[in-house]
């Protein structure tokens, strides 16, 4: 080791003589040097402010001043002088003799300062080298977009990032998004519904068996779930690398089909102690505009009109039901017309601190952060409570580099005890809901004996779910998560470098949900005492070791550059909860679960879920560079997992990739037009093994015996030869910058096809099973993705600048290959009765999914329909074979349309005038459709009995022969004011739509200032950010029906000391 | 530079050691499942081969198999075992089944659920001999022998039950006919259909190795021992009409003297002579009786049935099986069915059916008999062991009067057994010579059952 550098020294001391003589020897023959001035500017003639002019071979050296000038003293005549900015080339003129004045010109590397490298989590690669798809956004931009939910602004900003639209849950701040990048390679088969405490694991395996499309995320080069990143704390984010194709993805094998999120989180800087500051406080503002619901006396009259009130065919029923209605009515006629719908609802208030240190001198480096947030929701008593702290500390020697993380982090999510917001648009108006002393009335009505009427009444009882307010009720999650990751990077040669890391991180849910005997829920409830109140608890514990092994190579010779990047790596998660529910628990102060009466006889018992696997993947990258204009990258993955058949093996995983540097070539002649551009081409596969695993099990009977033995059975076939699903992906990408940097431009168009889709088959049960798992099914995925930046205004010297950006992207999908055994799941899809529970008549109100080949898995399928018959006031719909009925069969469903946009994206503006900040973003989908479901839930699938509807059910229903109404008419059919329309063409509505995201406005203080040099603060800054502030589309549905929407309005003030 | 390279090697070696696909994918299939347990750890021991036989047995013991609706119930009603049938007390499927009326939505769907359940406890015998074979080191002592005998034994004798519910019998001409898959190994995809007589020659080669390595001595009655094999033998030579065969294995049962017949009133289940019994869980069992036999379904043979099966003919009032049945004397009132439960009272103890009798060996002798004299020599010993007198030749002068007396045997002995369904699908009986079938077709009275127009004794196969 030491005899290379011995050389290397000997013959760098060497040049350094030689260039020593040669100086001193242009000194004593000329003996005068000179006076250098001139100017730096960069293509578009912006000056270079920091730039550095030196003499070549010299320590002279002159910074570039404010105006672009520079003043070199002492030049020896005939010198070579040099440039050097990052982020731009450097330029390098040999001066002719007697020449006192220079003007450089700098030429961008074409590739902005930030993406000078790509960090794939596995290894990093110079831009020049990289032939996959990427986009790296900073800390800083994302902040700007949204100051407390880092995944909200990466939807924003990427347009291949997607969040699934929740209207149920609306902004519940416990929810977590469904996120896809570049669309859906699986079928949802099951549509998993929010559970009680829907965010309580941070386990890895349970969040992808959640959602099957949700990208891999990977933060500082270890695997971690949605939460973490959902709750991490924005300001420690350095970066937030989005890969999408698969010569960008393949590293990661089986784990890579979705698309690879890395986040990278601020390492620490040398230099003194530093400490920044931020903090961040929010409000939250319902947003109910789309709520528009029959009043009292209105309510009543819809009731009426629907048959509540009356029964033709009991008499007695028929006097008691016009007593409540004359009841009700004089509540009416008295005044009583509550607002629901503001009941549950607050200004939600939050708050974020974030401290950070960091310092260190050139060998030992250190960090520190500490955090809290509370952040309230919209709902009364909804919030999430966050905590964190955390250390990194690096140690830097000549050879090695070694480092330890460790963050600990505990976050609380309450859940609001006020119920779901759907029970209070529901609510019937006409009932009071606080008594004279202003205390929530718990039953909302006397009942039929205490009024002296002949029946109960009609709707049954109602409940007031504010009353649950005043109870000592338990809804809640938390989580304790503590991760430590530890690296060692080992340079044996200066290109040569081994790096080893080991992370382990623990994780702690838990969840509990304690609902008094007195809750609402128990109202109906004539069951024992003993039953009464419930308390369910759910803990758990999963860990995940993961430790990686890779050795980089970096060779560079003549014009050409080779990276070389090999490694491995080992994952084990293990995953652990159990849930109990116990009952009654009488007293609302006895909220612990150990105090309730027991399990109810036969249907509660302990259930634990438990999870253990493995994986293994390994993987090698070339890339070679010629010249800086033509890159060629192969990359190969080796994957094997404990979740696929014993058959299934190790997985070989390849992708490829070109580019072409087309700005670097000859023939390319510079232009005012294009600058720079640069082609990219990749093709590879992808797997995704976010499934449960497949193995013969087997289970041991609980409560028989046999003869007082212990009996086993298996009862389900696990596939040996279960293969991971496989995508292949192709990707062109196109960059090119234009007008002298004034914009840039990129393209990408891509396809990604899934051949071995897992779904289930039937088989035949003399087998002894009915069904197992193979690699039956397939999808593909096209589409492009288009974005432009444009530096509409940079002026440094007034400090103005003004970039504009603007992103649009749209994929189509396509199911190429199905099972048999989706026939099963159509045919479903298509009964009259849900097989799931038979006593749900309302199973077709909404379009359930059809599987076909051919089809997107996005098609909304309904009966077509011609709209509502002016004579009768029914709908007429159109059967397969073109002829018209007013019968609604679910065989006449046809694809009406796709929900996927033909365009999605957004757009911004970045706008500084002297210190002051203007930012928006705008989100935008055109040519989508959607089955308004919030409309004919609330217009016709009403169900007048029990609860309240849109005020359109009144006014725009028809009524008369010779209405024309896009409504069909009340039917006063006996069922109680319950009305049906199952899914029909005429409530799939175009969905476009411009939503303002974010607005953002910011003051940077002047360091000038004297309050901030008397506190010592360097770069205070306020900023104020709003977001979903203003929406415009097509369908005015009621959004939110489990949670409402919330504008939000943070405002953020930052510095350092 | 020497060293350099050599600690690059090591580095080098020492990855490619670390990530060599052997000690990977070692790594990777050693992941235990947690939340249950994974094959290759039950069959890491010899018990782990008796649990799965014993989750075997009691998956035979469910409610739509031997637990309750293949013995007391569905079969039960088909064999015609209760008058109390009530077509508004008792369910839509046990109503269309006591009519044969086979193609009923309820039926079939019944049906659908014996065949899947059947063929799944095939399916965890067929992984039993599976790993009986490639952990064929691990057994001590005979057990080896056992464990395949016992498995390749039950395999036998379920596809003998299914080819029974779901083929028609060889009594029909129809050994040629398509019947049922003879499963013999776990796959997941379907084994072919064979003919009746494919499927009774798969079962007689099951049963001739499970013969051979079943221990004569092991007189396990909650398991298959190699006499029930030898009884099942008999059994199914019998259906497949080779009297001879039938007879030698039924003879060879009766005259290993390992059972006796026995000869008090005590036990009404008489459990010693049951060659092969299955015990039913406990708290399921009583749940299962309760629902037949108790309100509202209320199901059994009235007084005047109790005597017409008992008394009447060669039959006596001091026959021991007469108390099978208590109660009946209203039609409000309970008949428990006392061979069922204990005698002492109350539904206790008596957790058990028999798959598998003695006397059904005496029955079978008695019926391969080509002359008289021989075939009263293998009744006799069973009336008299039940308390009766024995029958003389002027009693049964002929085979034809024989025929009779063992059918009239048969339903004394196997009430709410299950089997009679079986002996008068063996027989091809006509429907209308069954027990309780109305004299006037049209017009049932109390405690007889019609008979429906399409009746057949072929469940409906579900694939």
């Amino acid at each position: 080791m030491s005899n290379i550098y011995k050389i290397l020294k000997r013959s760098w001391n060497k040049g350094v003589l030689l260039l020593l003589l040669l100086t001193f020897c242009t000194t004593i023959l000329f003996a005068q040097t000179a006076v250098i001035r001139g100017t730096v500017k960069d293509e578009s003639g912006e000056p270079m402010v920091g730039a550095v002019v030196m003499q070549v071979g010299t320590k002279n050296a002159a910074p570039v001043t404010k105006d672009g000038t520079f003043e070199l003293k002492n030049v020896t005549p005939g010198a070579t002088l040099q440039v050097n900015f990052l982020g731009y080339k450097t330029a390098v003129t040999a001066l002719k003799s007697g020449q006192t004045t220079v003007s450089f010109v700098l030429k961008s590397n074409t590739i902005g300062l930030k993406e000078v490298t790509v960090n794939t989590g596995l290894y990093k690669r110079p831009i020049g080298n990289f032939t996959g798809s990427a986009k790296t956004y900073t800390g800083a931009e994302l902040k700007s977009v949204n100051p407390r939910n880092v995944i909200q602004a990466l939807s924003v900003i990427d347009p291949s990032v997607r969040i699934a639209a929740d209207n149920i849950s609306g902004s519940d701040p416990n929810k977590l998004p469904n996120l896809q990048i570049r669309g859906a390679n699986n079928l949802t088969l099951t549509t998993n519904t929010s559970a009680a405490n829907p965010v309580s694991n941070g386990d890895i395996m349970a969040s992808y068996l959640a959602n099957p499309n949700q990208p891999l995320i990977i933060m500082d080069g270890f695997e971690t779930t949605l939460q973490t990143l959902y709750d991490m704390d924005v300001n420690l984010i350095e970066n937030i690398t989005v890969l999408k194709d698969a010569a960008a993805t393949v590293a990661y094998g089986s784990k890579a089909a979705n698309g690879v999120i890395v986040v990278d989180t601020k390492q620490p800087v040398q230099g003194k102690l530093r400490a920044s500051y931020g903090i961040n406080a929010n409000i939250e503002l319902p947003d109910l505009t789309s709520y528009n619901l029959m009043d009292a006396a209105s309510l009543l009259e819809a009731q009426r009109l629907s048959g509540v009130y009356n029964d033709p065919s009991n008499y007695f029923n028929d006097v008691a039901k016009q007593q409540w209605y004359n009841y009700r009515l004089a509540q009416v006629k008295s005044g009583v017309n509550t607002y629901w719908l503001s009941q549950p609802l607050q200004m939600g208030y939050g708050l974020t601190h974030s401290l950070q240190l960091s310092g260190g001198g050139s060998n030992l480096r250190y960090s520190f952060s500490l955090g809290y947030g509370n952040n309230e929701g919209v709902m009364k008593g909804s919030g999430r409570d966050r905590y964190s702290m955390g250390y990194n500390v690096s140690y830097s020697g000549k050879k090695i580099r070694v480092s330890n993380a460790t963050s600990l982090a505990y976050v609380k999510g309450n859940n609001t005890p006020w119920g779901s917001f759907a029970s209070y648009s529901k609510q019937l108006p006409f009932f009071r809901n606080n008594d004279e002393a202003g205390n929530p009335i718990k039953i909302l009505e006397p009942n039929g004996s205490e009024l002296g009427f002949g029946s109960q009444a009609p709707g049954g009882i109602f409940v007031n779910p504010e009353y649950n307010s005043t109870l000592n009720v338990k809804d809640y999650s938390t989580m304790l998560s503590l991760t430590n990751n530890s690296s060692i990077e080992w340079s044996l040669l200066d290109e040569l470098k081994l790096t080893g890391s080991l992370g382990w991180s623990a994780n702690t849910p838990q969840s509990e949900a304690f609902l008094p005997a007195d809750h609402t829920s128990f109202a109906d409830n004539i069951g024992l005492m003993g039953d009464l109140g419930s308390y369910q608890q759910t803990k758990g514990n999963n860990n995940v070791i993961n430790g990686k092994v890779s050795l980089n190579y970096r060779l560079t010779f003549g014009k050409s550059t080779l990276l070389t990047a090999v490694g491995g790596q080992l994952q084990k998660t293990s995953s652990n909860g159990t849930t109990i529910k116990v009952l009654g628990i009488p007293n609302d102060y006895l909220g612990e679960i150990g105090l309730a009466n027991g399990f109810s006889y036969s249907t509660l018992k302990p259930n634990t879920l438990s999870n253990l696997s493995k994986s293994v993947s390994n993987f090698a990258s070339i890339s070679y560079n010629f010249d800086n204009r033509y890159t060629a990258e192969v990359t190969a993955n080796l994957s094997g997992s404990s979740q696929f058949g014993a058959h299934a093996g190790m997985t070989p995983f390849y992708a490829g990739g070109l580019s072409w540097n087309i700005s670097n070539e000859k023939f390319f002649k510079p232009n005012d037009i294009i600058q720079s551009a640069k082609l990219r081409a990749s093709i590879g596969t992808a797997g995704n093994q976010n499934i449960s695993s497949d193995i013969q099990i087997y289970q041991y009977s609980l409560t028989n015996n046999y003869r007082l033995m212990l009996g086993s059975t298996t009862g389900s076939y696990a596939n040996p030869d279960l293969q991971f699903q496989k995508t292949l992906k192709t990707n062109l990408g196109l960059s090119l910058g234009l007008l002298k940097g004034k914009i840039n431009a990129s393209l990408e168009v891509y396809q990604e096809t899934t051949d071995n889709l897992i779904l289930p088959l039937d088989i035949a049960p003399s087998t002894g099973f009915l069904s197992y798992r193979d690699n039956l099914g397939g999808t593909q995925n096209t589409g492009y993705e288009i974005g432009i930046n444009a530096n509409v205004i940079k002026d440094a010297k007034r400090n103005i600048f003004w970039t504009l950006g603007f992103n649009t992207g749209h994929y189509r999908n396509i199911l190429t290959r199905l099972s048999p055994a989706i026939d099963a799941i159509n045919a479903k899809n298509n009964a009259t009765t849900d097989p799931n529970n038979p006593l749900n008549g309302r199973y077709q109100t909404n379009p359930l999914p059809r599987f076909v080949v051919g089809q997107s898995m996005s098609k909304i399928w309904a009966v077509p329909s011609l709209g509502i018959d002016p004579a009768t006031g029914q709908e007429v719909f159109v059967k397969l074979d073109g002829s018209r009925t007013f019968v609604w069969d679910a065989n006449d469903k046809r694809p009406i349309a796709d929900a996927t946009a033909k365009f999605k994206g957004s757009a911004s503006s970045n706008f500084n005038y002297k210190n002051f900040v203007l930012n928006f973003n705008l989100m935008y989908q055109y040519g989508g459709y959607m089955y308004n479901q919030t409309l004919v839930d609330k217009v016709e699938n009403v169900d007048l009995l029990h609860g309240n509807a849109d005020m359109r059910v009144l006014t725009e229903r028809w009524k008369q022969p010779g209405d024309h109404s896009s409504f069909k008419s009340l039917v006063a059919n006996g069922l109680n004011g319950l009305q049906q329309t199952n899914a029909t063409s005429r409530f799939v509505q175009k969905d476009n739509f411009i939503d303002l995201s974010s607005l953002t406005v910011g003051y940077n203080f002047p360091s000038t200032l004297k309050w901030v040099k008397a506190s010592h603060l360097s770069a205070p800054k306020i900023m104020i950010t709003q977001n979903n502030l203003v929406r415009l589309g097509t369908i005015k549905n009621e959004r939110g029906t489990g949670y409402p929407f919330a504008r939000s309005f943070s405002f953020g003030l930052s510095t350092n000391f | 530079m020497q060293i350099v390279r050599k600690k690059i090697l090591l580095a080098i070696t020492g990855l490619s050691i670390l990530f060599s696909t052997v000690s990977c994918q070692k790594w990777v299939d050693d992941t235990p499942n947690p939340s249950g347990v994974d094959e290759s750890k039950v069959f890491s021991k010899e018990q782990g081969f008796r649990d799965a036989l014993n989750g075997v047995y009691l998956q035979m013991g469910s409610p739509a198999l031997y637990g309750k609706d293949l013995t007391m119930g569905v079969l039960s009603l088909m064999g015609r075992s209760y008058d109390s049938v009530n077509v508004k007390k008792i369910s839509n499927l046990q109503y269309q089944a006591a009519k044969f009326n086979l193609q009923d939505q309820d039926v079939k769907v019944y049906s659908a659920s014996v065949w899947n359940q059947m063929y799944q406890s095939i399916a965890n015998v067929n992984n039993v001999l599976a790993n009986v074979e490639t952990k064929k080191d691990i057994f001590t002592g005979n057990n080896y022998n056992t464990y395949k005998g016992e498995a390749l034994a039950l395999r036998a004798y379920l596809h003998f039950d299914i080819l029974r519910l779901f083929a028609p019998a060889p009594s029909t001409g129809s050994l040629a006919s398509p019947a049922i898959p003879y499963v013999t190994s776990i796959n997941f995809s379907a084994t072919p259909v064979s003919s009746v007589e494919q499927v009774l020659n798969q079962c007689i080669a099951d049963l001739n190795t499970a013969n051979d390595l079943l221990d004569a001595n092991d007189l396990t009655q909650s398991q298959i021992n190699k006499w029930a094999v030898q009884g099942l033998l008999a059994r199914i030579y019998m259906y497949k009409g080779d009297n001879v065969k039938a007879s030698e294995y039924a003879l060879a049962v009766i005259n290993s003297n390992k059972f006796s017949l026995s000869n008090n009133k005590n036990d009404l289940m008489f459990n010693k002579e049951s060659l092969f019994q299955l015990y039913v869980y406990l708290n399921d069992f009583s749940q299962y009786y309760k629902s037949l036999f108790s309100d509202p379904s209320l199901l059994g043979l009235s007084t005047s049935g109790q005597t017409a099966l008992y008394v009447t003919g060669n039959g006596s009032a001091t026959d021991y099986r007469k108390n099978f049945i208590a109660g009946g004397a209203t039609t409000s009132l309970t008949i428990a069915l006392q061979k069922l439960s204990n005698p002492a009272g109350g539904v206790t103890k008596s957790n058990v059916f028999p798959m598998i009798r003695l006397t059904e060996m005496y029955y079978i002798a008695a019926e391969c008999a080509t002359d008289g004299t021989t075939g009263l020599s293998y009744i006799n010993p069973v009336r008299i062991a039940r308390n009766l007198p024995a029958l003389t030749s002027t009693q049964v002068p002929n085979l034809a009067v024989l025929s009779t007396e063992i059918l009239n045997e048969y339903k004394k002995e196997f009430i709410g057994e299950g089997q009679m369904f079986f002996y008068y699908k063996r027989k091809n009986t006509p429907f209308t010579a069954l027990p309780f079938y109305p004299a006037i077709a049209a017009s049932p009275k109390a405690g007889e059952v019609p008979v429906a127009s399409n009746a057949t004794y072929t469940f409906v196969k579900p694939e």
